[in-house]
């Protein structure tokens, strides 16, 4: 990353004065050789410490992700939430009743809520709900009404991939000799796929939460600039034009733990739903 | 032969297609369907609604809104066409190279690709288009080869860079899928025949193991042109895509969103024309695969 030319202090319009550059560049070490300045960054980084941010003095990454990322992080967790309301309800419906209206019907909204992009449908809805209708505000972040609309925009993207991968493992699990058996015990058509086959049906679904849930938090960066919500996105890409490079890092940084935490929590989820499947 | 009757009887795939051939048409004549000129605009006209003069509205700087549409149908397609074309030549040679080979070279290969997947791509282009757009870079690196390549990343209105980050990070996938298929093609019987019956290396791949694994990935590239096309409208939206006066759907979009409250079209008619695109390539590529791989039901 330090390879890409350019310094953070480098102004198109206005140059600063050689001596302030010196100052400011001895001020935070970047005259350091690269690696002294790797391992300051890890000692701080285990102490906590992300390091300051170029562009404000007296402004540390720590104070950015403190008064950001608990926005971002509730956006995403609420579309999280209603891509998996939506989108496995809609699997197994789908599955259930194959190749009827039913079925393409919702395997029509599964793939358009694929491939319509966040900046089309962050307008739509505004348009459609805030606009026409008038019943949720337009905008910005604070009350419960602000956050629905960012959250379905965010989410039905996922909610149409968890209802994809849904729909196939469900029929792929319907067709398994114990379900046939348990039909033939005179099993409830309701008890079948409640006991018997959502279990077994969700484990690749799973697998693909964890880092859905990582894209959630992490990919909000359009939705929040089109909702002018105060999110982590914009950092993301401002501190890269910047050079900042210890805002990027922190960043980064934030997403990778995040995306670990979330596989870990799916491991563990594993367990939990299927008991066969263990770590030696 | 078959294939196309198969992918003919599915209508998604035939609506998809026809549309895509509509868009084709559009941006090959764009200058003689556009209304108005894209980039001058009439500062009387500023946010003019739809009407009589202005087919879709003006926008912001008074520009007519559907020829802009018109003139980012190019933009988004050739992003789509060429990042899919390049993909798709560099990833299935190297792919067919590193599958048919194998041992040592295999092992060689596939580490670079593996070193490729590990970066995040989204922050590879946006560090890419940094390093591309910024003025450092162009006036440090004097020599006429740099500037030759700026000079027509200004003609295409800063396409070439963004051509340039997303082939660096598309062909990968392309790579291991082809290596993949490869691998198994090879095992078959009738490349063993054809090794053993003397024919050479070339000869083989062309004429043997191409055919057979070329279907998946048509199937695979087809699928990703959604994925470029959005990437460039998310690249122009946040402001490191196509030169301004350019018109990308992506930029209109983003320009569009800032005044949603008064003037909600100019957001909503280039968001729509580009889902409207991903979804006919969706659509156009879970076709293929129906039709290509039957078995695939």
């Amino acid at each position: 990353m330090k390879i890409v030319p350019g310094s953070p202090f480098d102004t198109s319009e206005k140059p600063l004065p050689k001596e302030v550059i010196l100052n400011l560049e001895k001020y935070y070490h970047l005259n350091d050789p690269f690696l002294v300045q790797y391992k300051t960054y890890i000692w701080n980084v285990l102490h906590g410490d992300l390091g300051p941010s170029y562009l404000v003095r007296g402004r540390t990454v720590n104070d950015i992700i403190k008064e950001h990322f608990p926005v971002s992080f509730q956006l995403g967790v609420l579309a999280f939430l209603i891509a998996i309301v939506i989108g496995i309800p809609l699997g197994i419906i789908s599955a259930l009743k194959q190749n009827t209206l039913i079925d393409y019907i919702c395997m029509f909204f599964a793939i358009s809520g694929v491939s319509i992009p966040h900046m089309t449908l962050g307008p739509l809805l505004i348009w459609i709900f805030a606009l026409k209708w008038d019943i949720l505000p337009v905008a910005r972040w604070g009350t419960w009404q602000q956050a629905i609309l960012p959250a379905f925009a965010l989410g039905i993207g996922s909610a149409a991939i968890i209802a994809r991968l849904t729909r196939a493992s469900m029929l792929e699990t319907i067709r398994e000799d114990y379900i046939r058996t348990a039909r033939s015990k005179g099993v409830s058509e309701k008890n079948i796929v409640i006991h018997h086959a959502l279990k077994n049906s969700l484990i690749p679904v799973i697998t693909i939460l964890g880092p859905l849930f990582a894209g959630l938090i992490t990919g909000t960066l359009v939705i929040e600039q089109i909702f002018a919500i105060p999110g982590m996105g914009k950092f993301f890409v401002q501190s890269v034009t910047d050079r900042n490079y210890p805002v990027i890092m922190g960043t980064v940084l934030l997403y990778a733990v995040i995306l670990v935490i979330a596989n870990l929590v799916v491991d563990i989820i594993y367990f939990w739903i299927d008991p066969r499947i263990k770590y030696s | 032969m078959d294939a196309f009757l198969r992918l003919t009887k599915n209508k998604m795939a035939v609506v998809g297609a026809i549309f895509i051939v509509f868009l084709v048409i559009i941006a090959i004549f764009a200058p003689y369907i556009a209304p108005k000129d894209y980039s001058e605009g009439n500062f009387i006209d500023n946010y003019a609604k739809p009407g009589d003069d202005y087919l879709l509205g003006a926008d912001f700087m008074g520009r007519d809104v559907l020829s802009r549409l018109i003139y980012g149908t190019r933009i988004s397609l050739s992003v789509g066409f060429l990042g899919a074309f390049i993909a798709f030549i560099l990833g299935v040679t190297y792919g067919i190279i590193s599958g048919f080979y194998g041992g040592q070279v295999d092992e060689i290969m596939m580490r670079i690709v593996d070193i490729f997947y590990a970066f995040p791509t989204l922050l590879l282009i946006i560090l890419l288009m940094v390093l591309f757009k910024s003025n450092i870079f162009q006036v440090a690196i004097n020599n006429i080869f740099i500037q030759t390549i700026i000079k027509i990343d200004d003609a295409w209105g800063g396409l070439f860079f963004i051509m340039i980050g997303i082939s660096v990070t598309s062909w990968v996938g392309m790579a291991r899928i082809a290596r993949g298929l490869t691998l198994s093609a090879k095992e078959k019987e009738y490349i063993q025949a054809a090794i053993a019956t003397g024919n050479n290396t070339f000869r083989v791949i062309f004429r043997h193991i191409l055919p057979n694994i070329i279907g998946p990935c048509i199937v695979t590239v087809t699928l990703s042109i959604p994925g470029f096309i959005g990437t460039e409208a998310f690249l122009s939206f946040i402001g490191l895509g196509v030169n301004p006066p350019t018109p990308s759907w992506g930029i209109m979009i983003s320009e569009g969103y800032k005044a949603m409250q008064s003037y909600p079209h100019l957001a909503l008619y280039p968001g729509m024309i580009l889902a409207l695109t991903m979804l006919s390539f969706n659509f156009l590529g879970d076709g293929l695969r129906d039709a290509l791989d039957p078995r695939m039901r």
